[in-house]
């Protein structure tokens, strides 16, 4: 089993408080965690927030830049695997998406992992594109694909496709890792004929019987593409609360933003879909997920207040459950 | 005066061979740099090679992305101060661009300065952007680095403009600095648009080292700084210069010669090669530099050294750090 942790590029407002921390905490996660055997680092992206997300704390949520974040982190950190989790393709021109992307897979010897997918919002498209309420995101998803996959193998790429067009360009370098990792967010439609065409992983909700329901769905894709399950690594974005006590996890997971957040949208039985208890009871779930399939186990996020709270968690997880897996 | 150097982001092909450097070696060019006490790295900006470029070596050149560079070389250093010179914004996004380049701004305490500018290479948009073709890249720079400002220290930005429009949004984090610090410059001749520019948003502001471009621009960008309420001493005259540095002048001039990056001047003479650029001993090129700090120059960074290779580069960004620089500390 990888093990994987969140930073905070674009989780204040909706996962953390505002103003809860910054790049120096960003660098400490991903060193730490590359101490204590995680596998991957992973950053989210968003662009501006609304009115209302402005007004919920008493300063505004600071979005930090994915890439760059993600560079910088690159250059902190030796061996870790550096995550893009997730990139919203819609947002930027195809041809610079790739040289960044090559940029910072060959910066990192090689650890950049591109999850990409539409952005969780239209409403973010539109507040930086004014015509995008015409737009079809998922076209521009599946466009950008093809195009940054030519513009990564062909010497010399040219696109002309609905949304991005381009002729002869030359993108060197290529990254470094052949074939590149693209996971595939998303839950419907044509996620899982994307995952099976370009995905070398893909995201799950952990709980068992989710999990499998999309890896049966996933299965006759990925054949058409003669592929198997065992060429995409089954990976989540959760949410962790670990204690001592499982009362302690409860607690701190009830006191959460994200806990808050789940309450406002009326989602039940959230403790079923993320990771609350202690050390044990969190091996034993991953155990069990990891018979159903799951290879890769993201902890995006923290039940957490303070920067120190999350540091607290990564060690548990790092000394209490991460051997378990060895 | 203050010092930078050019790191080789996206100068293979025209300015060093193909597989010259990479991510590393701009790293360890950088710490050699602050090490050096010099103030500045700048980094350029290119997407692709046009065709004899891209065949002239066995390798294609590599062209790493500036802002990515730029951050990886953040993390390994500490003071040194990140020059982008000059991102090409006809193929970005204005509004990414300002996230990104808080980010940056943010990530590294406040070390950027952004250079931005319309791109040299017609062939390079043309291939990049088609649908841009037609466009008039003055006015569009113009509209995105208006927006950049807005979005750096305003919030609910709305915009309605020629090539953008949107409304309603606030970047956060701001950058480190405010102000935040534009490069400005122009290779052709100036014109009253370019001047405009410059004055109205360069912190720094592009030169030629040699007498009569400092002057000339001086005294064209003076009425337009004026109408603005500032003066001259508002703007760091920059120069981004080639650098030859050699033990004697034949070697430099040698160095010259026999460097990839000498194709750029088969059409010039040495004479003025030399004169617009910094050819020579270490003695004479501090020289040069004492009397355009007299005309007014601010800010020496060669973005270019004449050498094949990374050794070579190295040596000379040693003899300028240790030679050319200490002279005015």
């Amino acid at each position: 089993m990888k093990f994987g942790v969140g930073i905070n590029t674009c989780r204040e407002v909706l996962s953390y408080p505002a103003g809860f921390s910054g790049p120096k905490e960003m660098v400490e996660i991903a060193q730490l965690a590359e101490r204590l055997g995680f596998y991957s680092v992973w950053g989210d992206e968003h662009i501006a927030p609304t009115r209302s997300m402005m007004e919920r704390d008493s300063q505004p949520p600071n979005f930090y830049e994915l890439f760059v974040s993600l560079a910088f982190v690159a250059g902190s950190t030796n061996s870790i695997k550096i995550g893009a989790g997730v990139l919203c393709i819609p947002w930027r021109d195809p041809v610079w998406i790739a040289k960044q992307a090559s940029t910072l897979d060959v910066a990192s010897n090689g650890r950049f992992i591109m999850a990409v997918g539409l952005g969780a919002l239209k409403e973010e498209l539109v507040a930086i594109k004014a015509n995008a309420p015409k737009y079809n995101r998922g076209h521009m998803l599946d466009e950008g694909l093809e195009a940054i996959n030519i513009l990564f193998s062909e010497k010399w790429a040219s696109y002309q496709g609905e949304y991005y067009h381009f002729e002869n360009v030359a993108m060197f370098p290529k990254p470094l890792q052949k074939p590149f990792p693209i996971f595939i967010s998303g839950e419907k439609g044509s996620t899982f004929e994307r995952i099976a065409r370009w995905g070398s992983g893909f995201f799950v909700t952990p709980k068992l019987e989710l999990m499998q329901n999309k890896i049966e769905t996933l299965k006759p894709y990925l054949e058409r593409y003669n592929r198997t399950i065992t060429d995409v690594e089954v990976t989540t974005i959760t949410s962790l609360s670990i204690a001592q006590t499982h009362e302690e996890a409860v607690e701190r997971w009830e006191s959460s933003r994200i806990a808050e957040r789940y309450r406002l949208q009326g989602v039940k039985q959230a403790d079923e879909i993320n990771f609350i208890g202690t050390p044990n009871e969190v091996t034993e779930k991953i155990m069990q997920l990891e018979k159903g399939g799951l290879g890769h186990c993201g902890l995006q996020r923290f039940a957490a207040s303070s920067h120190s709270e999350i540091i607290e968690q990564i060690q548990m997880m790092g000394e209490e459950v991460l051997p378990h897996f060895r | 005066m203050k010092f930078g150097i050019g790191i080789p982001t996206c100068r293979e092909g025209r300015d060093y061979p193909s597989d010259f450097a990479g991510p590393n070696e701009m790293v360890e060019l950088s710490q050699l740099a602050e090490k050096l006490g010099i103030d500045y790295v700048w980094g350029d900006d290119h997407m692709t090679p046009d065709e004899t470029l891209r065949t002239k070596d066995p390798t294609p050149p590599a062209f790493y992305e500036t802002l990515l560079s730029m951050a990886y070389i953040a993390a390994a250093t500490k003071t040194i101060r990140l020059g982008i010179g000059v991102l090409v914004m006809i193929w970005r996004d204005p509004i990414l661009v300002a996230k990104q380049a808080a980010t940056l701004d943010v990530f590294s305490s406040g070390r950027v300065t952004l250079g931005v500018g319309i791109g040299g290479a017609r062939h390079e948009f043309e291939a990049v952007v088609p649908k841009m073709k037609k466009a008039h890249r003055g006015r569009l720079l113009d509209e995105q680095i208006e927006i950049l400002n807005l979005l750096f220290t305003k919030d609910n930005v709305s915009f309605n403009g020629e090539y953008f429009e949107f409304d309603d949004l606030s970047l956060h984090p701001k950058p480190k600095q405010d102000p935040f610090p534009f490069y400005i410059t122009a290779y052709t001749k100036d014109t009253p648009e370019t001047l405009r520019r410059m004055a109205k948003w360069g912190s720094l502001v592009g030169v030629h080292p040699f007498d009569e471009s400092v002057t000339n621009r001086v005294e064209g960008l003076k009425p337009h700084l004026e109408e603005l309420g500032k003066d001259i001493s508002d703007v760091e005259l920059t120069t981004l210069p080639t650098a030859s540095i050699g033990r004697t002048h034949e070697e430099a001039i040698q160095r010259l010669t026999n460097s990839r990056l000498f194709e750029r001047y088969k059409n010039q003479s040495i004479d003025s090669v030399e004169e617009e650029n910094f050819i020579g001993t270490p003695e004479e090129i501090t020289e040069k530099i004492k009397r355009l700090e007299e005309k007014g120059l601010n800010h020496c960074a060669p973005q270019r050294f004449a050498t094949n290779t990374f050794e070579g580069l190295k040596e000379q960004v040693q003899m300028f750090g240790e030679e050319v620089v200490p002279h005015f500390r």
